[in-house]
């Protein structure tokens, strides 16, 4: 049955869902302060025999929709000249994450969460609907949206990466035909 | 065969289908190139996933998430609960900290309680000022801190009253019940009454070889102090508990 020491045991874990969904170091970090406070103090409600990950989990996400709903928390699309910059870093790997993390931004709340429960955390479909309060088949329909939302959308990132990519390319190429005229 | 759906895909890659579905997902697959690429997609979302994510599980945690929050608050509804929860706490080793913050309020009463516990418990023939037999014991402590005193049956695990006695604790009356076994072990349960209390709170706190368990209930506060065992302890304070309700 779980302790305290149990629940320390999954502080990295809460912590990695936490820092997807809330995207801020502190906030994600006060999220899994709260949910860790009440565990504690819903101890009570904890039967034995139930998995421990999956109840905080549980705790976890109702803290996150109980502050999405106080603070409208809207997902946040990074800076166009930040996103510019980090496509012509022209690492194939790196410019991938960066497509999911820009595209996982653009999820909304219901997709984000139940991607992150499936695909980062890895809980099975029982466990989700547990968490998420849903029946298993909506896990299975949801979730099949959400990663097909993100299909879509990183399907747009590497397009319009390519354009940037092309235009770069052209400046480049300009500026090397100025020289050239400047040096002639 | 028609196309299937999107849900079958998903939750082929999480392993999710019994071995009916997946064979069909497979066969499909074998013939399908671009609902391969949807799986392989769906794939690389994942392993992307963790690639952005997986370092926040080796980072340090910060102190303050794993700073145990300092007293357990519930209603006395699930006061029963949570003393299980103690017990489980302390049966695996988990101690609080002498430096665990303990709220200003609880100070006092534990205080007074662990000082008239090492001090009268000591004492042969002066160990109570009222003996238990003296029909006048609890009306008298009663009336004195303004609620009722009831002297709990602790018979059963083989306590039994000896009386007690009416204390000061600040400028406020306080009133101290001793009870003792066969082999002459004394336990001690402290009633004091306060201002601002927190209700429905249930601690723990040990201090030179004593154990107490305390708790509140609206403006006043019990604390159970004995030489005994925290898990024989937990028992008796439950049962006072219940025995107050």
């Amino acid at each position: 049955m779980a302790n305290w020491q149990a629940i320390i045991t999954e502080l990295p874990a809460l912590r990695r869902y936490a820092r997807a969904l809330a995207k801020d170091v502190d906030r994600a970090d006060d999220l899994v302060q709260l949910t860790v406070e009440k565990a504690v103090r819903k101890w009570s409600l904890y039967s034995q025999g139930q998995k421990l990950r999956p109840w905080l989990f549980q705790i976890l996400h109702n803290q996150f929709i109980d502050e999405f709903r106080r603070e409208r928390l809207q997902p946040t699309a990074l800076d166009p000249e930040t996103l510019n910059t980090k496509a012509d870093q022209n690492v194939a790997v790196t410019s991938l994450r960066i497509d999911l993390e820009m595209a996982i931004k653009q999820l909304s709340k219901d997709h984000l969460d139940i991607f992150l429960l499936a695909s980062l955390e890895e809980f099975s479909y029982k466990e989700i609907g547990k968490i998420l309060r849903i029946p298993v088949g909506t896990v299975m329909s949801r979730l099949a949206r959400a990663r097909e939302q993100l299909r879509t959308l990183m399907t747009s990132y590497r397009e319009s990466n390519t354009n940037v990519k092309v235009l770069n390319q052209t400046f480049r190429n300009r500026l090397t035909d100025i020289d050239k005229e400047g040096g002639t | 065969m028609k196309s299937l759906s999107e849900g079958l895909f998903s939750a082929y890659v999480d392993g999710e289908l019994d071995r009916k579905d997946q064979s069909k997902v497979e066969a499909w697959l074998a013939e399908h190139p671009e609902d391969r690429v949807r799986v392989e997609d769906y794939r690389q979302q994942m392993v992307q996933l963790h690639q952005l994510y997986d370092d926040v599980l080796n980072e340090p945690v910060p102190s303050r998430l794993k700073n145990k929050p300092a007293t357990v608050y519930f209603s006395p509804q699930s006061l029963a609960a949570s003393l299980v929860l103690l017990l489980v706490g302390f049966s695996t080793g988990w101690l609080i900290k002498p430096e665990t913050p303990v709220p200003m309020v609880l100070m006092t009463p534990v205080t007074g309680a662990f000082g008239a516990h090492a001090i009268y418990t000591r004492e042969k023939k002066h160990a109570v000022e009222v003996k238990a037999e003296e029909a006048h014991l609890l009306p008298w402590l009663s009336k004195r801190l303004g609620r009722g005193i009831a002297s709990p049956n602790l018979k059963k695990f083989g306590f039994t009253l000896l009386g007690g006695r009416l204390m000061t604790e600040g400028r406020k009356p306080a009133a101290q019940l001793m009870y003792q076994n066969a082999t002459g072990s004394r336990l001690t349960l402290y009633v004091s009454r306060g201002e601002k209390h927190n209700p429905g709170s249930f601690d723990f706190k040990e201090q030179d070889g004593l154990n107490a368990f305390y708790w509140q209930d609206r403006q006043t506060t019990f604390v159970l102090v004995g030489e005994l065992e925290r898990s024989l302890l937990l028992e008796m304070a439950e049962s006072t508990y219940h025995q107050y309700q």
